[in-house]
């Protein structure tokens, strides 16, 4: 395999980098990092660096809690944005497994905000529709948030409805049937309301959705 | 770890865990802890770190071979002269592996107490180290009273706390009359450290040139008195040293002893020598009853010997007519817990002294008179600075250069890293240069011959394009070498094939003159090309530095350029890695490759395509770039026939050999001929005009003295005695003998001045002609057969340890500085060099009723004479074949390389030495082993022991002889 024939999603890479994909297929632009720090709203964004700054010492994924079910720790998603493969990054299933726990960018010696570039790429994955790396993953993650910016909290039936309809295509038939007797049990137990419990503040949500500008 | 593996540390040198004393069978070292780590605000590099790395590696495998090594580092930075060697060599043993990984964290297992470290393998997985021992190559940093310093003396820092300074006056703070040096101006490694310092020294000395000598007075010392032909007169002090001495031995009965010793007229014990009150006791008794040879019964020479010489000299006695006695490190010190056999071992000790003190001689230095003019030898950055430098002391100086202009290397170079620029710079130090009135400029002159030695050389220069008669020479009383390198055009990667490859200089040149070709959009820098291989071993230290140089120079032109560079290491060293940061945040690429798959590069359809390993994603790729840069070493190799003429060594790559690579790295071997520059080693052009300001400061040194004191320990040949063999000549590592013509036969003359007293000449002469003074063969061979005069209690084995004085006698006093006991049986004679055993003392040893004779020198990286030690270990095998042949043994002859901080291998070596002894029993000689013995001793010595036969001596020497009859 060469960076030439890895395959290409030219529309998103060209969303990413902003820059024409390059005759050989190679990009070398430093600069792609620095687009999904400019979307953080926190202060600590004018501080981090680049991307172009690593210099592959391997610290973030020596010290990720998740690197051992990642195809490709948070270092080689860095070098796929370094070397223009945004799109291989943007498909990985590695963005879907961070947890967000930031060790990775609390110990970066190059001050890069490792957890906020794969975060970047998650919500940039979310809006470009196209296939993720981890197609469950990203259905929950849509189920979940939508329920909280909707309702202001999650009501736990309506979310496995929803998320069981959204990964339809991968279930079976036996996979349904033991979804509905766990259902059922779990009903019984009372572990499932069946009444949709409005309350807490759910204008105070949507105002916060509407000030995070998250990207849904 | 520096301290456990120290000798002199908490365990003696021997590497425990410090948490349960058990020795460690698995260590990592975990590179840039606290450096390279923006973090927390140091982002340099420490510079030192990964040698020292590499260093204790190499120690710690050395002591457990056992051992499994791991060195966790973001680039290795072998960077200084020799470390790339270092680093090879730990990479060539089993069992040291080096990983490209930065360690998060280190977790400890609650039962075993080891270590766990998880790291980032080359295959791109994760996986945990599990470790002994984890030592943190922690960096440095500028200690935070540097603010306070430079707000008192009104200078700035940089945003680090090190002392602010421009590239092109590195060792000038920003005030005027301030000079920095060493690590107060960033992290640095010992040679620059001292560099630096005799640069900082350098520039102030040329304010000060008016001023020099005005605050010095000269101490006048009484005539000196004529001993010559006198009967000896000793004197005998037994230093107490406070309970040092007295708490084990019995002083009374020491000095009881020495009374009955022949020649000693006066004897009494002293509280502590050494002070100044004990020093005129000295002096009176010498006075009063007329000594003429002095014997301090007490500590090491190595230490306070100089102080009970300059004693004898303020009372008109030769200073050479002392000897010490070293009853403390040898015996009090060692054997605290053995009383009484302390007390007699000391008797003895004094006793071999005592022998040796009658046949010492009057000595005198020799004075030289001092040419007050200096050569430099190249115009380059370092040749000019150096000559301004000295001649800004008010020195005489010639400045010769074979090229018809002045400038050398900097003629090539447009900018520093820092982005100073070059050529205006060059321009003004030409201009200072042409223009001083103390500096002749020879252009277009080559050094055709070379002779004399410090404080009188004579160079033959001729000009070029002169036919005959065109010869100059040139009397001056230092040399300074400064003749730099030449950049390599590499065989590598189609270079001159194709107008789009080029060497960083060249695009250097292309950038500065706006000649770089229209349209170049993407380039290629490939690092390391022609250095770190087989055929040079080493690293050009400048490249990285050129290629992120030449990178942001690109990128300052348009922004939009991409650069890819290919490294195996990227050597930014100490603060030069912010460049290679700012780089980074530019956008210029650095990808890695080992050696075994390196980029390659093809032409195809007029243009370079590079095809390499993307180590991250494991996969080939491909990149079409406009222009494809090697960066090349400087390379040395046109220095050879210049190193024949000056006799001067080269290392590695040919760069001139200094006198020591950390402690001396501006001084040559040879006295008087100082190095600067990349003739030295390639360096950067800052680090160039500190040697070269350092190198002219060393040379100040020479250059202010009127005259020069060559050592009284020295050579003496012999016309008469001489067969002109020439074996001294060969064995000499100073080429201080010269084979002059004469009848019958040639003849070795010395060269006073330049002969250090080592005496591998007189080891190998056949014949009587060679005399090393103060360690002559009489003195040598009266101390051997005055040794165990005084019996060891019981019949207990006896052992002669030559020790030399650098390294073998300063690990005895290492030993006996720890404390570490050894077997009381071992009586020592001290030589200069181990290279000075001449066959005879061993033969002599065993025929006097020794059982086994220990020779201990320096390890050959150590030597202080350069290649002494390489004579003992030629010597030592060829005597033990002899006694293996005499059905003796070998075993009974032993040579240990042993450095100087190494007390406790010396402990070690002696009671392992006994052990082995003891095993084969006393030496009993047959008749038929005697006469063999007497024959080989004769042999070598020929008719030097001759006149010195144990027959002849005073039977009165031996009084206190124990009944075996010695």
């Amino acid at each position: 395999m060469t960076w030439q024939s890895l395959p290409t999603q030219t529309a998103a890479r060209n969303e990413v980098a902003g820059r024409e994909n390059g005759a050989e297929g190679v990009r070398l632009d430093g600069d792609a990092g620095g687009r999904f720090h400019d979307e953080r709203p926190t202060a600590s964004v004018g501080e981090a660096s680049s991307v172009a700054t690593c210099f592959l010492c391997g610290t973030c994924t020596a010290g990720c809690p998740l690197s051992d079910v990642m195809d490709q720790g948070p270092h080689a998603i860095v070098w796929m944005l370094r070397v223009g493969l945004e799109d291989k990054a943007l498909s990985s299933r590695s963005i879907w497994l961070c947890s967000s726990c930031g060790t990775c960018s609390a110990r970066c010696p190059n001050g890069i905000d490792v957890m906020g570039v794969l975060e970047g790429l998650r919500r940039r994955s979310l809006a470009s529709r196209a296939a993720t790396g981890a197609p469950e993953i990203a259905a929950f993650h849509r189920t979940f948030v939508g329920s909280i910016r909707r309702a202001g909290r999650i009501n736990e039936l309506r979310l496995v409805f929803q998320y069981k309809l959204r990964t339809l295509r991968a279930a079976t038939i036996g996979s349904v049937r033991a979804d509905i007797r766990r259902g059922l049990t779990m009903l019984l137990k009372g572990k499932f309301s069946l009444w949709n419990d409005t309350g807490g503040a759910k204008e105070e949500i949507r105002r916060l959705f509407k000030r995070s500008r998250a990207c849904l | 770890m520096e301290r456990c593996l120290n000798a002199s540390g908490p365990y003696y040198g021997r590497l425990v865990r410090p948490s349960d004393g058990r020795v460690p069978a698995r260590v990592a070292w975990l590179q840039c802890v606290g450096s390279r780590d923006t973090r927390h605000g140091r982002s340099y590099c420490s510079a030192t770190c990964c040698t020292y790395a590499i260093k204790q590696a190499l120690l710690v495998k050395a002591q457990i071979p056992e051992s499994e090594l791991t060195i966790f580092h973001n680039d290795i930075r072998t960077y200084a002269k020799g470390c790339e060697a270092l680093y090879e060599r730990a990479r060539g043993l089993g069992g040291v592996s080096f990983v490209r990984a930065r360690v998060p964290e280190v977790r400890e297992d609650a039962d075993s107490h080891n270590l766990r470290v998880p790291f980032l393998s080359a295959k791109g997985s994760v996986e945990q180290g599990e470790y002994d021992l984890v030592v943190l190559s922690v960096g440095a940093q500028a200690p935070a009273a540097n603010r306070r310093l430079a707000e008192v003396a009104r200078i700035e820092l940089d945003p680090y706390g090190f002392c602010r300074t421009d590239p092109l006056r590195p060792n000038e703070a920003t005030r005027p009359g301030v000079f920095a040096a060493g690590t107060f101006t960033g992290p640095m490694d010992i040679p620059d450290s001292i560099a630096s310092a005799a640069s900082a020294a350098g520039s102030a000395a040329q304010l000060l040139a008016e001023a020099r000598g005005t605050l010095s007075r000269e101490k006048i010392y009484p005539e000196e008195r004529a001993v010559a032909g006198e009967v000896p007169r000793i004197g005998l002090f037994v230093c107490r040293c406070g309970t040092n001495i007295a708490g084990v031995v019995r002083i009374p009965s020491l000095v009881d002893y020495a009374r009955t010793l022949d020649d000693v007229v006066y004897a009494t014990d002293q509280l502590i020598s050494c002070g100044s009150d004990a020093c005129r006791e000295i002096t009176q008794a010498i006075t009063e009853h007329r000594l003429n040879r002095v014997v301090i019964a007490a500590c090491s020479p190595r230490d306070r010997e100089p102080i009970f010489r300059e004693a004898l000299r303020e009372v008109g006695l030769n200073p050479y007519l002392v000897e010490m006695a070293n009853i403390r490190e040898q015996c009090t010190w060692v054997h605290g817990r053995h009383k009484d056999e302390a007390t007699e071992k000391s008797k003895d000790i004094i006793g071999m002294s005592i022998a040796r003190a009658r046949r010492l001689l009057p000595l005198s230095e020799t004075e030289t008179p001092v040419m007050k003019a200096g050569l430099v030898l190249g115009g380059g950055a370092a040749g000019m600075t150096a000559a301004l430098c000295l001649a800004g002391q008010g020195f005489q100086v010639y400045l010769v250069e074979q090229e018809s202009e002045l400038g050398g290397h900097l003629r090539r170079m447009y900018y520093s890293l820092e982005g100073a620029s070059v050529q205006p710079y060059l321009k003004r130090l030409i201009d200072r240069v042409r223009s001083d009135p103390r500096i002749e400029v020879l252009t277009g002159h080559e050094m055709m011959g070379f002779s004399g030695c410090v404080g009188d050389f004579r160079t033959t220069l001729r000009k070029h394009l002169t036919p005959n008669g065109g010869e100059r020479v040139l009397r001056h009383g230092i040399l300074i070498v400064a003749t730099g390198a030449s950049p390599l055009k590499p065989k590598e990667f189609h270079y001159g094939e194709h107008e789009s490859i080029l060497t960083q200089l060249e695009l250097e040149r292309f950038i500065a003159t706006g000649s770089l070709p229209e349209g170049v959009s993407k380039v290629v820098m490939i690092q390391c090309v022609g250095a770190r291989n087989s055929e040079r071993p080493y690293c050009g230290r400048e490249c990285c530095g050129d290629a992120i140089k030449n990178a942001l120079l690109l990128k300052a032109r348009d922004r939009t350029i991409e650069i890819t560079i290919f490294y195996r290491d990227i050597r930014t060293y100490g603060l030069t890695e912010d460049f290679y940061r700012r780089a980074r945040e530019q956008g210029v690429m650095f990808i890695p490759y080992e050696p075994d798959r390196a980029p390659a590069v093809q032409l195809t359809q007029g243009r370079p395509a590079v095809e390499f390993h993307d180590p991250v994603l494991d996969v080939d790729a491909l990149l079409r770039p406009d222009l494809v840069v090697l960066s090349t070493p400087a390379v040395a190799d046109g220095n050879a026939d210049l190193a024949n003429l000056l006799r001067l060594p080269q290392t590695t790559g040919g760069f001139f050999q200094e006198a020591h690579v950390k402690l001396r790295p501006l001084d040559s071997p040879v006295d008087g001929i100082f190095l600067c520059g990349a003739a030295q080693y390639p360096r950067s052009l800052a680090e160039t005009l500190i040697q070269a300001k350092g190198a002219a400061l060393r040379a100040a040194t020479v250059l202010a003295k009127d005259t020069l004191l060559a050592s009284a320990v020295r050579s003496e040949i012999v016309a008469d005695l001489c067969n002109g063999c020439t074996l001294c000549e060969k064995a000499c590592p100073y080429g201080a003998i010269e084979m002059r013509p004469a009848e019958p036969n040639p003849v070795a003359v010395v060269n006073p001045v330049l002969c250090k007293g080592c005496g591998p000449c007189a080891a190998v002469c056949p014949t009587p002609a060679v005399t090393v003074s103060h360690f002559t063969d009489e003195q040598i061979l009266d101390q051997i057969r005055s040794s165990y005069i005084v019996p060891p209690l019981n019949d207990q084995v006896r052992l002669l340890a030559f020790l030399c004085h650098w390294c073998g006698y300063a690990a005895a006093d290492g030993a006996g500085t720890l404390h570490l006991e050894y077997p009381t049986n071992v009586r020592v004679i001290h030589t200069m060099c181990s290279g000075r055993l001449d066959r005879s003392f061993v033969y002599e040893a065993l025929l006097h009723g020794i059982d086994g004779v220990l020779v201990v020198g320096c390890r050959e990286v150590d030597c202080h004479y350069v290649s002494g030690v390489e004579q003992a270990k030629k010597v030592v095998p060829l005597v033990q074949r002899h006694l293996d042949t005499a059905g003796i043994g070998a075993r009974r002859l032993r040579l240990e390389l042993i450095s100087a901080a190494e007390g406790a291998k010396f402990a070690a070596t002696v009671t392992d030495f006994v052990g082995t002894i003891e095993a084969l029993g006393r030496l009993r000689l047959t008749a038929e082993q005697e006469r063999t013995l007497i024959k080989r001793r004769d042999k070598v010595a020929k008719r030097k022991t001759g006149p010195i036969e144990v027959a002849e001596m005073d039977p009165g020497n031996l009084r206190g002889a124990s009944e075996d009859g010695l």
